[in-house]
Parts: C-alpha cells; structure tokens; sequence
C-alpha cells in the first residue's frame, strides 16, 4: 500500500507510523512524501525517527551501533532517518534524557532555520523576476514558496516552544515566563512596512513591493504566533 | 578540564561507569539498566551521541573492533575520562557532606 503525507513536524510523523502500525501496516520505504507500506502483525513494529548529520545517508559506524541495538534503519532522507524495532524485543525510545532530547530538537531548528531563510530569499527572487522582468511564472513560484516560507517558519515557532519547555525541565525549576504580549515578528513586519512606505517614491516599483510582501508575510506569522502563545 | 566539563550528566556518569572495562554499545545499555535497577534505561539515539562526544574529548577510546567476525566495537574509559569521573565523585560526595546540614537545626 502506499500513501502520500507531507510531514515537517517528526513528532507527527512518528505518531502516524505507529498508529498505522498499530493497524498492521508496517512502512518500508519513504521517497519524496510517498511511504510505502506492507502488512503486519498489528503492533509489530516500534518507529522512532532520528535527525542524522549527513545528507541522505548514514555511516556505517551508526548502521551497526543501531543494528546492536535490534533497530533497523528503514530510510534515510534528508537528514531525516527513520528507524524501526520489533515491539517484542522491548521498548524503543531514541532519546532518553532532557540534555539529549534538547540538543536533538536544536539541530533539528537550526535546520529549520537555515530552510527557511532560504526559502524567504528564493521568494523575494521569484517575485523580483515576476514583477521586474514579467515572467508570470515567477509569481506562480513566489506563492508555493511563500507557503513553504510560512510552513518552516511556523516549524521554527513550534520547535522554540517544545526547546523551552525542555529548557525549563533541565534547569529544574519552571522558570517565571517573561510573557511577552505581541510577537516580535509583528514588530519587525510593521517596520518593514513602514520601510516599504517611506521609500515608495524613491524606490523603484518591484522593490517596494517585494519589501511590501515579506512585511505582510512577517506580519501574519507574527499575528499567529501571538494568537498562539496567549491560548 | 573546563568548568563546562562539571557536573556530568546522569547518562554521561553512568556511562564512564560502564566503561571501566571495555563494553559495546548494547553491552552499556544492559550494564546501565542493572546498575540503577531499571531506572536508567539509555536510548540508542542519547547514547550515540554520548559515545561520540565522550570520544571526541578524548574520556573513552576504541578498545577493539573485529570486522571480520562481525565483533562489536568495544570501548573503554581513557585517563582522562577517569579524571573527568574522579572531579565529579568528589563534587557528588561535597553535596552529600553538605546534605547533612539539613538536619541542625533540629
């Protein structure tokens, strides 16, 4: 069987593979979003997913200290590496403790991070080729990527509360929350914008746009994570 | 050894312990889990980058790898591992001297 998902938040990702293996599918390939599945006892298999260090591969120093340990390496991609343990030969954590889980979580943002940078500039230069040079398809391509952009970015907030929460667990007591009441990437939106207006006789025309988008864009993932962090 | 070397984590201690005498990866996890009755129980992803680090600092080195038959990597606690382990022994054994100082008052 296969099945085609879009995951960036692994948690998730972990969740569904167990819960269809619960169901008696056990996943045995994954390329580009389709996972290919193949049946199971229900329940046979454990799946953790671990964030490796190289591109599309792990070394074999990894593969046989895993392969010890009863746990077999389904796939790589990315850097993503999803594993999976026979449920009867016990139970199947990869990280056990804060300091560990917390610097899982950290290369997993620092990733992110560097994503959605990139994403953020590869927009501005789609909607510098649709607007300056007319390629209509640069638009097309400056809205999938703005979706991108907003789906990382939103990945990085997600990722920041899950980091601060280990945070507050490894220092041993809950630290008093400096609550803070708008986010500052409402902040930073509004000064983009303002930019945006104070230039718009100087500047030429794409430009103010293009400053005007990404204004909005940090505008609206600002106003979410506000909603988010007052719920 | 740098004050960032201070206190240990309860993984990284265990896992010195472990390596007193050469051990392989899944070796540690069993030594481990008898040692602290089943309340230590290492995750492969926590102790892989614990072995990798303790081996980058130089604490645990390679003790020997078969790969001919198939042998596990075993490791083993260096020198300077037992030192980092002694520093911490003596900072655990200060909190539980001062520990008693609970009990004056009554």
């Amino acid at each position: 069987m296969r099945k085609f998902r879009i995951y960036l938040d692994k948690d998730k990702e972990t969740a569904w593979l167990n819960e269809m293996s619960a169901q008696g599918w056990a996943a045995k390939s994954f390329f580009a979003g389709f996972y290919q599945f193949e049946a199971c006892e229900k329940g046979e298999y454990v799946y953790q997913i671990d964030f490796g260090t190289k591109l599309f591969a792990a070394s074999e120093d990894y593969r046989e200290f895993m392969r010890e340990a009863g746990i077999e390496l389904v796939q790589t991609w990315g850097y993503w590496i999803i594993l999976r343990k026979k449920a009867s030969e016990g139970n199947f954590e990869l990280y056990t403790d804060v300091p560990s889980r917390l610097a899982h979580y950290k290369k997993i943002r620092r990733m992110f991070k560097v994503v959605t940078i990139f994403e953020l500039f590869c927009m501005l230069f789609e909607l510098y080729l649709g607007f300056v040079n007319g390629v209509r398809l640069g638009l097309v391509s400056a809205l999938l990527l703005g979706a991108i952009f907003v789906a990382c970015m939103n990945m990085v907030i997600q990722l920041n509360d899950r980091i601060g929460q280990l945070q507050e667990q490894m220092d041993g007591i809950g630290r008093v929350r400096k609550r803070r009441t708008v986010s500052g990437l409402i902040v930073s939106g509004l000064l983009l914008n303002s930019l945006a207006i104070m230039i718009e006789d100087a500047a030429v025309h794409p430009v103010k746009w293009v400053l005007q988008i990404a204004a909005i864009l940090l505008m609206l993932c600002g106003l979410v994570q506000t909603c988010r962090s007052r719920k | 050894m740098t004050d960032k070397d201070t206190p240990l984590t309860e993984a990284v201690y265990y896992i010195l312990l472990a390596l007193r005498k050469p051990n392989h990866g899944y070796g540690i996890i069993q030594e481990v889990e008898r040692l602290t009755g089943g309340r230590v129980m290492l995750g492969a992803g926590t102790l892989y980058g614990a072995i990798q680090t303790l081996e980058k600092k130089m604490w645990i080195e390679i003790y020997s790898v078969d790969t001919a038959s198939r042998k596990k990597k075993e490791y083993v606690i260096t020198d300077r591992g037992r030192a980092a382990f002694e520093a911490e022994r003596a900072r655990l054994k200060e909190l539980l001297r001062n520990a008693e100082l609970m009990e004056e008052l009554e």
